[in-house]
């Protein structure tokens, strides 16, 4: 067997453009809540832009400067209108039965991606530099601790926390939204019931 | 052929949907940054307490001392003093045992002093008192230790020092008085995280003792003042108006009501419920009657109003 070959073979059958990026949609796809998916991807990519613009500069930047918190400010409200978008998609997705007709993976995959981000959030409110973060931190290592997780993920250690917000969550994040994409334009959006 | 190609097409350009969704959530974004800016509450040193509130401070160190500090009895991961936290059989804390070994009277108290000692001879002399006690005379030692954490309630401050009734307080007083002048110098703070693993706290971010040490009265006092208690949906509140993680309203909401914010395994059984929530949100697919709620409250009608409408036109 030739691996290349298969690889390539899938790689052309799964990822074909006509398929990942239609010209043309279905005629049910005309509601508004359509929106909040895009919406959703849309804010993820500005707070990933302010948040990597943040760690460049480094924490006492965006504490402290007028600039660096202006790009606080912006990744804050950032997560706010995320959280906002993702939750009313989430609802509408559930709705619309989103899951019918082969789609399982596609819905499995935006819960995942919603508890993630949930943590991943979380964790940013914890390394935010301010009495909220310090207060937070204390709270929250109780359940940590409670689900024996300390060991491996101390929550009062903060550069475990900064690796877990800025790297390898997000990296996760955005791996399973190009997963969950994938699958939203390989089964095609969720036609109505009938 | 996908589903979605058995109707009927209409065209589409999802690219540009895409970048009209960008610049207008960006342009949203960024009125709400302008505007409303972001939470910037000061955060809380143990410099700071020690100057604000030095009877606080000693306080914090007494109840250190005599081990009755939340941390001394606190159990797994930071001790064997307390019972882990446990649902049933299950029992993640209990299984993970002590992985950050934390023993309040020694780091907070006992080892600053050790430090403070090699450049003072008035500590040393004051330490060598406190070990001799320790090993000789426990119920003396202990006895001076009340004595000044008793004394402390009516304590007053004098040019950032504390000045209590005169009793019998043996080293105690005067070491608590000098760890009070090393917080206030902020050499203090420093010191509580520089024994964990690790280059010697060069390159360190690691909070944990600084955290610890302030996690009772210090920050709890401030956070009653901002109506932010566990109690008091504190998790979800940010500074002034600002939303918090207002996302984690289920997850908070637990902490609300019994037994989980009455039980001593609260946190596990508000962790385990949650998980049971996002497992049944994770296979709604696949549960028999959650996955027809769909169906029963027809929002989707609403959704795809124009198809239906036209179908029936059709």
């Amino acid at each position: 067997m030739n691996i290349t070959r298969v690889v390539k073979k899938e790689i052309k059958k799964d990822l074909d453009p006509d398929m990942m990026l239609p010209d043309t949609l279905p005629v049910y796809v005309s509601s508004f809540v359509y929106m909040f998916g895009v919406l959703t991807m849309a804010s993820l990519v500005i707070v990933i832009s302010s948040g990597i613009i943040m760690v460049l500069e480094g924490p006492i930047w965006y504490q402290y400067s007028s600039l660096g918190l202006f790009f606080r400010s912006i990744h804050f409200w950032g997560a706010q209108v995320f959280f906002f978008f993702m939750i009313v998609h989430m609802i509408s997705v559930f709705f619309m039965a989103g899951w019918r007709e082969g789609r399982i993976i596609t819905w499995m995959l935006g819960v995942m991606l919603f508890g993630i981000s949930m943590f991943e959030a979380f964790l940013g409110y914890l390394i935010g530099g301010g009495f909220f973060a310090q207060w937070n931190q204390v709270q929250a290592k109780d359940a940590m601790n409670a689900i024996g997780l300390t060991g491996f993920i101390n929550i009062l250690n903060n550069s475990q926390i900064y690796g877990l917000h800025v790297v390898i969550l997000p990296i996760i994040l955005v791996a399973l939204l190009g997963i969950h994409l994938f699958f939203v334009r390989k089964k095609g959006v969720v036609p109505p019931i009938e | 052929m996908n589903e979605e190609d058995k109707y009927k097409q209409k065209e589409s350009d999802l690219i540009k949907e895409f970048l009209y969704a960008f610049f207008a959530v960006l342009a949203f974004i960024l009125i709400l940054a302008l505007l409303f800016k972001s939470p910037q509450m000061k955060p809380l040193s143990i410099m700071s307490y020690s100057k604000s509130s030095p009877v606080g401070f000693e306080k914090v160190e007494s109840r250190n001392i005599l081990g009755i500090s939340s941390l001394e009895d606190y159990g797994p991961p930071y001790n064997k003093n307390g019972q882990a936290q446990s649902v049933g059989f299950i029992s993640p804390e209990g299984i993970e045992g002590v992985t950050v070994s934390v023993h309040p009277k020694e780091v907070f108290f006992i080892d600053p002093l050790i430090t403070y000692s090699r450049l003072s001879q008035k500590v040393k002399t004051l330490m060598n008192q406190y070990f001799y006690l320790s090993h000789y005379d426990k119920s003396l030692l202990n006895k001076y230790e009340e004595n000044y954490y008793k004394a402390l309630n009516s304590a007053k401050v004098y040019k950032g020092k504390v000045i209590v009734k005169n009793g019998e307080y043996g080293p105690i007083q005067g070491m608590e008085n000098d760890l009070l002048i090393l917080a206030q110098t902020g050499v203090f703070q420093n010191l509580l995280d520089n024994n964990l693993k690790g280059n010697n706290g060069v390159y360190s971010y690691n909070f944990q003792n600084k955290l610890l040490f302030l996690q009772g009265a210090p920050l709890a006092n401030m956070a009653k003042n901002y109506s932010m208690l566990g109690d008091q949906w504190g998790i979800l509140k940010e500074e002034g108006n600002y939303p918090g993680p207002w996302w984690l309203f289920l997850y908070t909401s637990l902490y609300q009501i019994p037994p989980y914010s009455t039980s001593p395994s609260g946190d596990l059984m508000a962790f385990l419920t949650f998980s049971v929530f996002i497992a049944i949100l994770f296979f709604i697919p696949i549960i028999p009657v959650l996955n027809k709620i769909p169906y029963y409250i027809p929002i989707y009608k609403i959704i795809w109003r124009r198809y239906y409408n036209e179908k029936k036109i059709s």
